[in-house]
Formats: C-alpha cells, sequence, structure tokens
C-alpha cells in the first residue's frame, strides 16, 4: 500500500474514533449559532478545506472568539466555550492522535506530520458540521442517533 | 546577452514547505508566548493589531512601523508591547540565519541581506498573524 494510501485509511480509521467528540461539538454549535449565523460553521469548514497549515483554522477560530460580543445573549463562538472547546481539541487532542495512528514507518517528517493534522481537522469539522446541521433541523435534537 | 541569475531571491519548494512547518510549530508557539509574558496587564487596541498585521506584507516596513511605535518619544499604551516586539524581530533576523534550517552558502552581503529579508518577510509575516489572533483571543477572553 502506498504511503498516501495508508495516510488516507488511518486518518479515515482515527475519524470514526472521534465519530462522538464532533457530535458533541455539533450539538453545542446549535446553541451558539442560530439564526443567520449558520454561515459560520460554513465558513470554518471551507476555511478548513482550503487551508494550507494548521494554524490558518487556529487563528480563524481565535479571531472569530475575538469579534464576540461582550453580551451573553449575542454571543456565538464565546457561548457555552465553544471556540475555546473546538480550539483545545484540534490543536491538542488531534494532535495527540498523530502519534497513534497506523502508520509503517511511523511518520516523522515534519511536513507530512502538518499534512496529517491537517486532515485529521478537515475530518473533524466535516463531521461536526454534519451533526450541526442534523441537530440544528431541530428533527432529532436531544435524541440518540 | 544572459539575464543574470538572481537565485538568492528565489524562495524553493522544499523552502516554502520549511516555512510552513515553522509557522506552525515555532512561529505559533512563540506568538502564543510572547502576548503571555508581554500582555498580561494591557492588549494593545484592534487599531493597533490592525496596523501590525498592514505591515507585516514587508519585513523592513514592518521593522520601520515597530521601531517608530517603540522609539516614539511621547508615552503611548502600547509602548511596551512595540520595544517587546522591537527585540523580538532583532533577534529573529539572526534566528533565520543561524537556526532555522534555511541555507545561506556562498553569497555576498547584499546578496545575505536581501535573502534573509524574504525569508524574515515571509516568516514574520505568519508570526505577526499568529500574534493579531492571540491577542484577540486573550483579549476577549480575559476582558479587562
Amino acid at each position: 500500500m502506498s504511503r498516501q494510501m495508508q495516510i488516507v485509511r488511518a486518518v479515515a480509521l482515527a475519524a470514526d474514533g472521534f465519530y462522538e467528540d464532533a457530535k458533541n461539538l455539533g450539538e453545542t454549535a446549535v446553541d451558539c449559532f442560530t439564526g443567520g449565523r449558520r454561515s459560520q460553521i460554513t465558513g470554518l469548514e471551507s476555511l478548513a478545506n482550503g487551508a494550507i497549515k494548521v494554524s490558518d483554522v487556529l487563528d480563524y477560530i481565535k479571531k472569530q472568539v475575538g469579534k464576540d460580543t461582550d453580551k451573553s445573549d449575542r454571543q456565538s463562538w464565546r457561548k457555552n466555550d465553544f471556540g475555546k472547546k473546538l480550539l483545545e481539541y484540534l490543536e491538542v487532542n488531534l494532535k495527540r492522535q498523530l502519534g497513534t495512528l497506523s502508520l509503517s514507518p511511523p511518520s516523522v517528517d515534519k511536513a507530512e506530520q502538518q499534512r496529517v493534522h491537517l486532515m485529521l481537522i478537515r475530518e473533524f469539522v466535516r463531521q461536526m458540521s454534519a451533526h450541526y446541521e442534523y441537530f440544528r433541523s431541530g428533527e432529532m435534537k436531544g435524541s440518540k442517533i | 546577452m544572459t539575464v543574470p541569475t538572481a537565485a538568492h531571491l528565489v524562495v524553493t519548494p522544499d523552502e516554502a514547505a520549511r516555512i510552513r512547518v515553522l509557522s506552525d510549530g515555532v512561529l505559533y508557539e512563540d506568538a502564543r508566548n510572547f502576548v503571555a509574558k508581554h500582555c498580561t496587564d494591557h492588549y494593545p487596541k484592534p487599531a493597533q493589531i490592525q496596523g501590525l498585521l498592514e505591515y507585516s506584507g514587508d519585513w523592513n516596513i514592518l521593522l520601520g512601523f515597530v521601531k517608530h511605535q517603540a522609539d516614539d518619544r511621547d508615552q503611548h499604551a502600547d509602548k511596551e508591547f512595540y520595544q517587546a516586539l522591537k527585540k523580538w524581530l532583532n533577534e529573529f533576523r539572526g534566528r533565520v540565519q543561524n537556526e532555522l534550517g534555511f541555507s545561506f552558502g556562498e553569497m555576498s552581503k547584499d546578496q545575505l541581506n536581501k535573502r534573509l529579508a524574504i525569508f524574515c518577510g515571509l516568516l514574520a509575516q505568519d508570526f505577526i498573524q499568529h500574534l493579531a489572533a492571540e491577542l484577540r483571543y486573550q483579549s476577549a477572553l480575559n476582558k479587562r
């Protein structure tokens, strides 16, 4: 199996492992981004898909948190610590997962690690966005999948 | 007539990849540490952050702007921030030349300065972007 195929497979397997976490954050996001704020999630997904560095995504989240108003009833990224939780997950948890991926030989090249970390981020954001849309539709909000 | 090559002005694909890795690793951490160390009592205003971002596209212009703000004879609220940033930028040039893994090989002093300005500019632009994001983030989380 080629290295690229190994990576794609390893990322897909890791993605199955963070399904519940993506679901939880997607559900949290429903409370944060109501009405016309849906574009915040679609915007994040677009940005992650076009990013060439991990920090492109992390900086974007920080800026969005920074733009939030102080008025609690008008907050989105800061509401329920959504931005902070998402930032920590993408930065810390997914980076940790890099070391557990089933790659042979293990990834030691920094550029490859960066590329795989970005792939994990894209996959997590894609899952979270799907859960957000699902819960947002209201049909199954609060029920178990 | 042969056109003189300007290899010292070219950033190779490998060097561009190295810059991206440094941006995510060293520079991202540097920006976070900078804010934690130098912005404990006060965060620069959004207009100052915007100014930094606007000047960050060119190494020499960025240096000039930061030096101007740091050495301003009038006292202003962000002076200490700019003095720390000026120090960081001055030291950064040496790090790019000696520590961050770029090759400078045999070249004249003028060529070396131009090549350093290119790498410093690209890296410092990313550092300023990380710094701006971190400042906005910490400022929002720790409203004072």
